[in-house]
């Protein structure tokens, strides 16, 4: 069971990592105004999320007490929260822009 | 807008089936008619009524307002211009008074239209989109493709021009610079505006 948490772990750090270069090569694309500072907020959240997914096997590793790990999974749960409001954000103003939505 | 976009405008007015503009030798400027008339009829009946508009103004020693006659199905109105005129074809039971008033604006229009042309100048319109970009160009600079290319495909009609304005604002806000968006939707509406 551990060891398929550990992969878990490593996968959801590959596609993070994948995430991010995809992020960042998408912020040089985007030249700023509301969708741009939107932009930067998801690509910072990227980086978060990234940098707690290299953090996660050691959590694992150290056994970390379950009070952290409630913790830190509800924080997750709310940077996700966060993330998914934003990406709406930016398909709501795309779609505006693109005369799909009112 | 253009002499045939003006044509086009005064066509479209209750009762006016076709506007068409012609000199004194009775050459045809520019026209808005239905298909049905050919072009030899429109020249016959604009020299006819160049010569009988100069002989009217010869015989009153001032130039008439409007020469109004109607046929079976068919009234034309003749009106000068600065150095041509309208012709308007229209119903027999047209409200002249009505249409006199609608069309004012327009034919002011037109012959500012017909002198910019005979001067060879740009139409008005045309300088106005000219205008719009410059103006989009010195404020987007590197990032001014997008906005010309939704300005070209605007044309150069106001209202199409209005409409484009607004799309450049919002692209401007949601993709470049907040604060330039504000600064390029006020130039562009004071351009519009003259």
């Amino acid at each position: 069971m551990l060891y398929v948490a550990y992969a878990l772990s490593g996968l959801a750090i590959v596609v993070m990592a994948v995430d991010v270069i995809l992020a960042l090569r998408l912020k040089r694309a985007i030249v700023g105004g509301e969708v741009g500072e939107k932009w930067n907020l998801l690509t910072t959240l990227i980086l978060v999320f990234f940098f707690g997914y290299l953090l996660s096997p050691m959590a694992l590793f150290f056994q970390i007490p379950t009070d952290y790990l409630y913790l830190l999974v509800f924080g997750v749960f709310l940077f996700g929260a966060v993330f998914v409001f934003v990406v709406i954000g930016i398909i709501r103003q795309a779609l505006t822009f693109m005369r799909l939505l009112k | 807008m253009g002499m045939e976009a003006l044509l086009e405008a005064i066509t479209g007015c209750t009762g006016v089936t076709g506007a068409f503009v012609f000199d004194s030798s009775g050459r045809i400027r520019a026209r808005a008619v239905p298909d049905h008339l050919a072009d030899d009829q429109l020249v016959y009946a604009a020299r006819v009524m160049a010569q009988t508009f100069l002989g009217v103004e010869r015989a009153r020693r001032r130039k008439p307002a409007r020469i109004d006659l109607v046929f079976g199905t068919l009234r034309l109105i003749v009106r000068p211009l600065s150095d041509a005129f309208l012709g308007i074809l229209c119903t027999p039971r047209i409200n002249v008074a009505l249409l006199d008033l609608t069309t004012l604006p327009m034919v002011r229009e037109l012959g500012q239209a017909m002198e910019r042309r005979d001067a060879g100048l740009p139409a008005a319109d045309t300088v106005r989109a000219d205008r719009l970009k410059a103006a989009v160009r010195e404020a987007l600079g590197d990032h001014a493709d997008k906005a010309l290319e939704i300005l070209a495909a605007a044309g150069t009609a106001e209202a199409d021009l209005v409409g484009a304005t607004d799309e450049i604002e919002t692209m401007t806000r949601l993709f470049i610079d907040r604060k330039k968006a504000a600064e390029i939707g006020r130039t562009m509406r004071s351009i519009l505006e003259g």
